[in-house]
């Protein structure tokens, strides 16, 4: 009761002070009244009573002050008068406060951007109920580990997935591709994530009888459906097979890739042996169930492993499922985008720090300029409590201010920092500026606000005595330049931390630019072509297709080349199988070689370009039925038979019965990756597709023309119908754009790295810039004095900017030190080069130092023109 | 009076209360009573009341209300609180015990 009632009063009294206000003049005056009324009532002439009643009050404006005293709100109402002079002083200096809020704008709100992707990214939980209960079970990997694991699992309930993948569903003028996702009957019920519309599957609908439903995804029934509600019971063919739509997810739901237009059910079928242990690109999901911590089911999970082991229909080698086990979801999606954001978070961090130590000097210089004021107030009775109080809350108007503006911009920034990432980079669409992320921007703010309004507060102490008005601004005080030296030296060293990190990755970038991919890129195009079910189910009719489609292409004036491919060089999706290799024996427990595989036609070589070293190439009699055969790749060759001819070894796939000779070695390509295939491949095989190791649903088409492609790309649509009039063909690129793509992650990390170091030089530069200029104001007599007793050029530009300089050689070092010691954080995103690489490392400093002069090229030149006889005159 | 005044101040407090304690009562009516029950000794300025009321309203020890006076003109009426009887106890104590002290120091020399 106590405590509401004196709340509510300080509430009223901050809030409602002029009705306050008027309630203690009523009382007051109620007070006077009564008295003189008192007073007439014992014999007082009227006018007597008067008198007597003032002087019995006592002073009337003293009364007052005390009563707002009382109130306990003084506090607030200095505040108050010191905000509202905080903004007068603000709006006065104008182009002080224009820079400082700039700066304070452009750092504020660079962080508040990156921590917004930071938060949305891995922050931000999952958009599922309980998602900490959420797991991603490691290494299943097929149907037949996952259906042993969700119906024996007693202490999680499994869902699984496969990746993202293309179906082909009627166009308007010839077949598309649209992406979906095949998932496990329970997974939306795993995930507990309710349709917006309709339902979501029930148990079964994941056996092969009663697999033809479909569930849309939110942007997809808007865009081709219009949003209208009597979709559910319309059927949607995929590839070619009728499904019926018999739900819609809400637009927050992506999982498990924002590019999932539909979920169909992923057939698990035990009889389908080959597809369901040899199958894989399943990934499994795990959620607790209550009670259940995530080392039980885990441990569980890893018991269970030897015994599915032996449920292989093949020998399985000892360490399959070693690293089973249950990892975090939000982690799994995330993967190598972590190091980059806090990379980038990192960076922004250290813009910020600039920009604080930036306006810090130009508050110290402002506050010294104001030096006469505060001395005034001071010995007007200002405490130097006050006086500090009264600095410190006008830095934070400047912060709060900054705030503002700064999220202003963050808004911008973030969307022009969604352009620049890589579209692929996961939970893209979580991320937003929201009211948490508000109020981080307001911590920082004020967090800054009291970093830079703390340096002026506490030099303000000085302003004490009268005696200090007298002191005329000649020379620059020991503890001045002190303070502007270790500001110049903050700033050094964290710019040179930021121009050390973005050399490194552009020194990364530029090597990754340089890898020769190992074909030929210039007047290439490719397409995927995908068949209809029944010919792609076949690698016979596939190839009988394909040589339809190249006789129609070849036709085609200024090609050159057609060749096709079952995966384009640098694109990042696993094509591999496990091999025995002649003179490599391995026991049969052990794990096999892993090993890149390709599937070509004879004319692959020829249309990119790729040299053969040794042996043959494919030709047409490379046929079903005629004497299997591979080629490989000089890596390879080298790994394997380095003391030997490869030519006529053989290698045999696991899931083959029979060997294939080695008759041809080509020079190394880029698959996979700019920095080639995963590490943990042993080496690259290419196959002749009439002899695919299995039949593929799509197919790359490649084709070299003459000079310009681009009407060939206009035509490529209809060629392909004209052949076959149910093949969808989609992706038609040229391949400068698959390979400019394989570069696209660290080109985007390199570029805003870089941007931001510039824009860190940049403000460093007018740190410096202003320091500088400020000491040759404040010692404008003390040069002239110099000037007219001769002293040269080179001793005046020494004089103005020697310290400084100084400084910045110490902060420099500095930095360097702290570069060396983060450098390894950002090791796994450098590429050809050492985490110390000296190039990096002796640029960065030289470039800093050149900044720093060049800054203080513009005060010196007006040191030179100080002309004494004014200046002394001035002062 | 000024040196005296600052012994007042921390009894000012310790007065109002006792005088709240019976019935409530305006600014003025509280001066007056100050003034008949002692004897005209304590000489208060009828401004400096004011503050201390404010203040004792502020740490929740007394209410103000505003009501109707005999006079006729609204008045603000200040009346004594449930935590305000608890300080009164309280200083009470501390008074007597205080001024038995002083009394002991006086009386013996």
């Amino acid at each position: 009761m106590r405590w509401i009632q004196k709340l509510s009063l300080t509430l009223r009294a901050v809030f409602r002070r002029r009705e306050v206000e008027r309630e203690m003049e009523a009382e007051l005056a109620e007070h006077f009244e009564s008295e003189v009324e008192d007073l007439i009532a014992r014999g007082f002439a009227p006018a007597d009573a008067r008198q007597r009643a003032k002087a019995t009050m006592g002073r009337l404006d003293l009364i007052r002050e005390e009563c707002r005293d009382s109130r306990g709100t003084a506090r607030w109402e200095q505040f108050k008068q010191d905000v509202f002079f905080g903004v007068r002083v603000l709006l006065k200096n104008r182009t002080l406060s224009c820079i400082a809020l700039a700066t304070m704008a452009l750092g504020i709100g660079s962080t508040t951007a990156v921590f917004s992707l930071i938060d949305g990214v891995f922050i931000r939980a999952l958009p599922f109920p309980d998602p900490e209960r959420l797991f991603y079970a490691e290494h299943v990997g097929m149907r037949g580990p996952f259906e042993t694991l969700r119906s024996n699992s007693r202490q999680a309930d499994y869902a699984a997935y496969l990746d993202v993948h293309a179906f082909t569903i009627p166009g308007r003028y010839w077949p598309e591709r649209l992406k979906g996702s095949e998932v496990s009957a329970n997974f939306f019920k795993v995930l507990n994530v309710r349709p917006l519309l309709g339902r979501a599957f029930v148990e079964g609908e994941d056996r092969p009888e009663n697999l033809n439903v479909v569930i849309l995804s939110e942007q997809f029934w808007q865009r081709q459906y219009s949003g209208r509600r009597d979709v559910l019971g319309q059927s949607l063919t995929l590839n070619e097979a009728s499904y019926e739509i018999i739900g819609v997810m809400p637009a927050r739901f992506w999982y498990p890739a924002p590019d999932a237009n539909f979920w169909v059910p992923m057939r698990i079928d035990a009889r389908k042996v080959g597809e369901y242990w040899g199958s894989g690109g399943l990934r499994a999901v795990a959620r607790l169930r209550p009670g259940v911590t995530q080392q039980a089911a885990s441990a569980e999970l890893r018991a269970w492993i030897p015994r599915i082991r032996a449920m292989f229909p093949w020998p399985m080698p000892n360490d399959w499922g070693r690293e089973a086990g249950l990892t975090e979801l939000r982690d799994n999606l995330v993967g190598d985008a972590k190091p980059r954001s806090l990379l980038l978070f990192g960076v922004v961090g250290l813009v910020l720090l600039i920009a604080i130590v930036n306006v810090a000097s130009l508050m110290i210089g402002h506050t010294a300029a104001r030096h006469r004021e505060l001395t005034l107030r001071a010995s007007l009775g200002a405490t130097p409590a006050r006086l500090a109080r009264q600095l410190l809350t006008e830095a934070l108007v400047l912060a709060a201010a900054g705030g503002l503006l700064g999220t202003l911009l963050a808004f911008g920034q973030l969307t022009m920092l969604k352009n620049l990432l890589p579209p692929d980079t996961p939970r893209l669409a979580d991320v937003a500026i929201d009211a948490r992320i508000l109020v981080f921007t307001a911590a920082i703010s004020l967090g800054s606000g009291l970093l830079f309004g703390l340096l002026p507060a506490w030099r303000a102490r000085t302003c004490r005595s009268l005696t200090a008005m007298e002191e005329t601004r000649s020379t620059l005080s020991p503890t001045g330049t002190r303070t502007y030296g270790v500001l110049v030296m903050a700033e050094a060293a964290f710019a040179v931390v930021l121009l050390v990190g973005a050399g490194l990755l552009l020194r990364s970038l530029w090597n990754l630019l340089q890898v020769d991919p190992g074909f030929r890129v210039e007047s290439v195009v490719t397409a995927e072509l995908s068949p209809n079910q029944t010919v792609a189910a076949s690698v016979e009719k596939t190839a009988t297709l394909y040589e339809q489609v190249r006789a129609k292409l070849a036709a085609y004036p200024g090609v050159k080349n057609v060749a096709a491919m079952s995966l384009l060089p640098l694109t990042p999706e696993a094509s591999f199988f496990t091999a025995a290799i002649e003179d490599h024996p391995l026991p049969p427990e052990e794990p096999q070689f892993p090993l890149w595989s390709t599937t070509v036609t004879p004319e692959h070589l020829d249309t990119l370009g790729i040299p053969l070293l040794q042996g043959r190439r494919f030709t047409a009699a490379d046929r079903q039925g005629a004497l299997p055969v591979v080629m490989i790749s000089r890596s390879m060759a080298r790994r394997f038979w380095s003391d030997r001819n490869p030519i006529g070894r053989r290698l045999r796939p696991l899931a083959d019965t029979e060997w294939r000779m080695i008759v041809g070695v080509v020079d190394d390509v880029k698959n996979y990756s700019i920095t080639g295939p995963p590490e943990w491949v042993e080496g690259e095989v290419y196959v002749p597709m009439a002899q695919a190791l299995f039949p593929t649903d799509a197919i790359s088409l490649i084709a070299r023309l003459d000079g310009s492609p681009g009407s060939f790309e206009k035509r490529l649509p209809q060629m392909i119908k004209e052949v076959c009039a149910d093949c969808a063909l989609s992706k038609i690129v040229r391949m400068e754009t698959v390979v400019a793509g394989a570069t696209r992650t660290p080109r985007s990390t390199a570029g805003l790295v870089g941007g931001f170091a510039l824009l860190a030089i940049g403000l460093a530069a007018a740190g410096i810039y202003g320091v500088v200029s400020h000491g040759v104001i404040r010692r404008t007599r003390e040069l002239g004095v110099r000037l007219a007793l001769g002293a040269n050029r080179k001793s005046i530009a020494w004089l103005v900017m020697g310290s400084s300089l100084c400084y910045t050689l110490v902060g420099t070092v500095t930095g360097l030190f702290a570069a060396w010691a983060l450098a390894r954080w950002i090791s796994t995103l450098l590429y050809g080069i050492a985490e110390h690489d000296p190039v990096s490392f002796l640029v960065a400093p030289i470039v800093l130092v050149t900044v720093a002069i060049l800054a203080s090229l513009l005060p010196i030149c007006r040191a030179f023109r100080i002309d004494p006889a004014i200046s002394l005159r001035e002062a | 009076m000024s040196k005296p005044t600052a012994l007042l101040q921390g009894t000012l407090y310790l007065l109002i209360l006792k005088i709240l304690e019976l019935e409530p009562r305006t600014g003025w009516a509280i001066s007056q009573r100050l003034r008949q029950m002692s004897n005209e000794t304590l000489q208060v300025s009828h401004g400096s009341l004011y503050p201390a009321l404010h203040k004792l309203e502020h740490e929740g020890l007394i209410r103000g209300e505003w009501k109707e006076s005999h006079t006729g003109r609204p008045a603000k009426f200040y009346s004594i609180t449930p935590a305000g009887r608890r300080q009164l106890r309280v200083e009470v104590a501390d008074w007597t015990r205080l001024s038995a002290a002083i009394n002991g120091i006086v009386e013996s020399t």
